[in-house]
């Protein structure tokens, strides 16, 4: 007897019962489909922090000018706390390749004709555009140029290109920014969004040009600080901080007005809610394997039990305790992977569907598909072998006068 | 007398249910030659039915010698009996027991499956069978579209595929109305013409009188063994 006639045993056993056999592959086919659906989301993420960092460049400290609270209780009224000595002072430090000014104004509103929309304006320097590898999809980024002539020119995010220039090119147009106009030189290339914020949103001109146009002072509010390796964004954090407590003469107790944060930190937080999900499910798809198990291990008996009489038959005609035994333990396996290809099938589906509906990047690898499949196999063999024991060793007289 | 089928010495069967204990079998001493056709007789729980489990392996005794073919069986283990029950004995019950899914050359086939009989081999022999029984035509039929006559001649057949050194059959018109008992023993007497031993139990003394011999049981033991005189036509010489 070999394996095709078990096999073809086995199938004509479930097919006898298909409704049960469904309802028993059930925890396996759930078990396997978030396994793989798992895996999927966790490749997907694994790759969209490394394809984030590498879009949003590496080994960037944001530091940021902070409010901070005056003795009569108000608020200090700006947070544009950082001198032009202080990004001078940091750009010494022997690990900073860059710092980048940056100046940004929420929600100001901007018009083209009569058009209008409220994105973030940001001055900033061709440096920020550099460390952040900005490209442009439309015209030109902003050039070192730009800024020391303090050309009154404009990069559009993909956002507010769309609201305001739908269907046409924007490069050239002329867009109003309080009473100023600025020509549009180019559009950046989409950049999606750093810890749920979208980066498309905003518009780019000259710091030189912000700073005259929009805020006066020399004073900004953020720098983008850019080191050789991530293991130098730690101490580098360190050093920024010491430098800034001894320029601000912040002495301990008192408020900061500043703050550093490393940009892969916000990365991984976004991600952590995925990983949230990810051991969820991982939980969920062990506890419906586990549970697949215990049903298969269920109808198994269930089967032997109904099938006592048949099994006395085979054993009077001279079936061995090994056949026996090899038949159940097919069915089980044969229950099992039935359920392995649904779930795999239902699985790869849900990865694509996770990825179109919630955005989440997912990856199906081949060899998930294979270890999810060989995890329904093993459940088969593991809950599979008691009952199939069971039947083996049955004594056949007594099972043949079983009704 | 080297050639004996059968020959068993001082067979016990003990079955024990908690504090009882019933001895269902005590100390049979059977031999049975080549192609004899012995009839068991006996009322129930006489242990008939037992002493052919045990005969066909299907049962260990508690005590006592089995030997087939000259082997001694009595203690095999599971593996061991299973192959002997698989080449050497073939099996006809009461109840038919054929596979309900299987067709009837499907069932026929069943211990060349077990026995490694290469597929076209055993369409062939199963086929030869059901036509010794009758039935070559209705081989595709499934059991529960056949008469029980049908069904227990396709049992029949199945228990003879494999040439088995003895037939037992287990009450085989027990459930039979008569005119399919009358096929049945037809079957069963084609095949001992054939050359086969056959043991088989009843309690009808018509169904045993079929046979060349009657065993009796009464309370585990054998109680009378008649040799029944085969009318007028002698056996042949070789």
């Amino acid at each position: 007897m070999n394996i095709y006639e078990h096999l073809h045993l086995a199938l004509q056993a479930l097919r006898a019962n298909w409704l049960r056999s469904l309802l028993t592959a059930l925890g396996v086919i759930i078990g396997v489909a978030s396994l793989v659906a798992l895996t999927a989301i966790s490749a997907g993420a694994r790759r969209s922090v490394a394809a984030d960092l590498q879009r949003l460049g590496p080994n960037i400290i944001l530091l940021d000018g902070e409010f901070v609270p005056l003795p009569s209780g108000e608020q200090s009224a700006t947070d544009r706390t950082l001198t032009p000595g202080d990004l001078a002072a940091v750009a010494q430090l022997p690990s900073v390749i860059a710092v980048a000014p940056r100046q940004t104004v929420e929600g100001m509103t901007i018009s083209a004709g009569r058009t209008q929309t409220s994105p973030f304006v940001t001055g900033l320097t061709p440096l920020y555009e550099q460390i952040h590898n900005y490209s442009a999809t439309e015209g030109r980024l902003l050039t070192a140029t730009d800024d020391r002539y303090g050309r009154e020119v404009m990069v559009l995010g993909p956002r507010p290109a769309s609201v305001l220039f739908p269907g046409g090119s924007p490069v050239g147009q002329s867009v109003r920014v309080l009473n100023r106009e600025f020509t549009v030189v180019g559009v950046y290339a989409s950049k999606g969004s750093l810890g749920g914020e979208s980066l498309d949103n905003s518009v780019f001109i000259p710091i030189t040009v912000a700073k005259r146009v929009l805020f006066g002072g020399e004073n900004v509010h953020g720098a983008d600080v850019q080191v050789a390796t991530q293991a130098e964004v730690e101490p580098t954090m360190d050093e920024i901080d010491e430098l800034m407590f001894e320029r601000h003469r912040i002495g301990p107790g008192h408020p900061e007005d500043f703050s550093t944060e490393d940009q892969a930190t916000i990365i991984n937080a976004a991600e952590a809610a995925t990983s949230t999900f990810q051991t969820l499910t991982l939980a969920l798809g062990a506890i419906a394997l586990l549970i697949g198990g215990i049903g298969i291990m269920n109808i198994m008996l269930v089967s032997v039990t109904e099938r006592t009489r048949e099994i006395g038959i085979r054993k009077a005609l001279g079936a061995e305790p090994g056949r026996i035994q090899a038949q159940f333990l097919a069915e089980a396996l044969a229950l099992c992977s039935a359920g392995g290809l649904i779930g795999v099938a239902i699985g790869v589906e849900a990865s694509r569907m996770i990825n179109r509906l919630a955005g989440w990047q997912t990856s199906v690898a081949p060899e998930s598909l294979a270890v999810a499949f060989a995890a329904a196999l093993g459940v088969g063999l593991f809950f599979g072998y008691y009952p199939a024991r069971r039947a083996a060793h049955m004594p056949p007289a007594v099972a043949m006068r079983y009704d | 007398m080297v050639d004996r089928v059968i020959a068993t010495q001082g067979l016990r069967k003990l079955f024990d249910s908690g504090s009882l204990s019933v001895e269902a079998l005590a100390g049979v001493d059977l031999v049975v030659e080549p192609g004899e056709f012995l009839a068991i007789m006996g009322p129930s729980g006489s242990g008939k039915s037992t002493l052919l489990s045990i005969l066909g392996c299907l049962e260990r005794p508690t005590e006592g010698s089995y030997r087939l073919g000259g082997e001694e069986v009595a203690g095999f283990d599971e593996r061991k009996a299973a192959r002997v029950r698989r080449e050497r004995i073939g099996f006809v019950f009461q109840a038919f027991n054929l596979l309900p899914r299987s067709t009837a050359l499907q069932n026929v086939e069943l211990p060349m499956i077990y026995g490694g009989v290469g597929r076209r081999e055993r369409r062939a022999r199963a086929g030869e069978a059901l036509a010794a029984v009758g039935l070559d035509d209705r081989g595709g039929h499934l059991p529960s579209e056949l008469s029980g006559g049908q069904q227990q001649r396709v049992a029949v057949a199945r228990a003879i595929v494999t040439r088995p050194d003895v037939l037992l059959a287990d009450e085989p018109t027990g459930n039979l109305d008569s005119k399919s008992e009358a096929e049945v023993l037809a079957v069963l007497e084609g095949v001992h013409a054939e050359g086969a031993t056959i043991v088989m139990v009843t309690h009808a003394r018509e169904v045993a009188g079929r046979g060349t011999r009657i065993v009796h049981m009464l309370d585990g033991g054998i109680a009378l063994d008649e040799q029944i005189d085969l009318p007028a036509e002698a056996p042949s010489a070789p």
